[in-house]
């Protein structure tokens, strides 16, 4: 506690990986941008960061304008896809409002269970259905699909 | 960017992948882990059970194996519908989804509604005795998952109609047949224990 109050107020701060770590996460700034890294590096090596060239090779290309995130393949992390994690929605709230609201009913009756499936349901259905226009051009890719099957 | 830095530019990668490269695959792996311990916990529980009496079923007649064995039939055939909507999913092929996805749904409903000629057939009460209980529980378990996937057929070949139909709602038709099969093969066990340990143990 001592060390920690007396840091806190006096002495030098650390800068960026003080003691030559070798792993990812010391690989960005101190203290660490709210994103942590502008782009994904590239590992070159079995050690990180001791194995980076300067300037470390970065990731680029994939958009920032949506959720997207890189897949890889399991055994190699060779690059494989972008995945689009959905946009911000209130359904997974309202679907933990009506699970909740189920277990707490089905400590009293058991017809907590038939009359919450149809809710449950509508809010899991909900949650899946995917968005119109949604900003990964969704319209395009169905206009493609669409051309494909004439 | 610093000049000379080197990239690797992923903007031309795919943004789907079908089979373990998916997402949504691996999420499939650990749900029917999930649900598959499930059904191994109940069915540890059906044979302690079965070790305590010395009569089985005790003091009740045998189910009747009519309707269940319709059942597990009907759900072998409804493979084909599913491994057809699966391929026709990979190749993009949206007309043949729906096709298939529609078949795969009925044949999910066919399953269901003998499903509910299986309960009286079983010859007993959820509550008469123990193994009553275990064995309304065994089915039901699976009833559930049944009804679920039935469910989860329908909204995925609505969809399949009313759009937007991208990529990646194709990987999720793939994945609700990956997903049918499980339940499927999960039946032949259950059937078994359900319709012929009463007999044969």
């Amino acid at each position: 506690m001592f060390n920690l109050v007396r840091s806190y107020l006096a002495g030098a701060a650390a800068g960026d990986n003080p003691w030559n770590a070798d792993t990812l996460e010391w690989g960005t700034s101190s203290p660490p941008p709210v994103y942590n890294f502008l782009h994904v590096p590239i590992v070159e090596g079995q050690n990180a960061l001791w194995d980076r060239s300067q300037p470390g090779p970065v990731v680029t290309g994939i958009r920032s304008d949506c959720r997207e995130v890189l897949v890889t393949d399991v055994m190699d992390a060779e690059p494989h896809h972008r995945e689009e994690f959905p946009r911000p929605s209130i359904w997974p709230f309202l679907c933990s409002v009506v699970t909740s609201a189920f277990f707490i009913g089905s400590i009293f009756t058991p017809w907590a269970l038939p009359v919450a499936v149809v809710p449950l349901a509508v809010t899991l259905i909900g949650w899946f259905w995917p968005e119109r226009n949604a900003p990964d051009s969704a319209d395009e890719r169905a206009a493609r699909l669409r051309e494909a099957r004439a | 960017m610093s000049a000379g830095r080197r990239t690797l530019d992923v903007s031309a990668l795919p943004n789907y992948a079908f089979g373990h490269q998916a997402l949504v695959w691996w999420g499939s792996v650990g749900f029917m882990v999930i649900e598959g311990s499930m059904f191994v916990i109940v069915l540890i529980a059906y044979f302690y059970l079965r070790l305590q009496v010395s009569d089985w079923p005790p003091s009740l007649p045998n189910p009747a194996v009519g309707f269940g064995t319709a059942n597990l039939l009907l759900v072998l055939v409804s493979c084909i519908p599913a491994a057809l909507a699966k391929k026709a999913a990979e190749r993009l092929d949206l007309k043949s989804v729906q096709l298939w996805l529609v078949i795969l749904t009925l044949f999910g409903l066919g399953s269901v509604v003998l499903r509910a000629f299986e309960y009286p057939a079983l010859n007993c009460r959820w509550d008469d005795n123990a193994y009553a209980s275990i064995t309304w529980l065994l089915l039901s378990l699976h009833t559930i998952h049944v009804a679920t996937d039935v469910v989860d057929s329908g909204v995925l070949a609505a969809l399949m109609f009313i759009g937007p139909v991208t990529e990646r709602r194709l990987v999720d038709v793939a994945e609700n047949s990956f997903y049918w099969y499980f339940i499927v093969l999960w039946w032949v066990p259950i059937y078994l224990t359900v319709y012929f340990a009463p007999r044969w143990l």
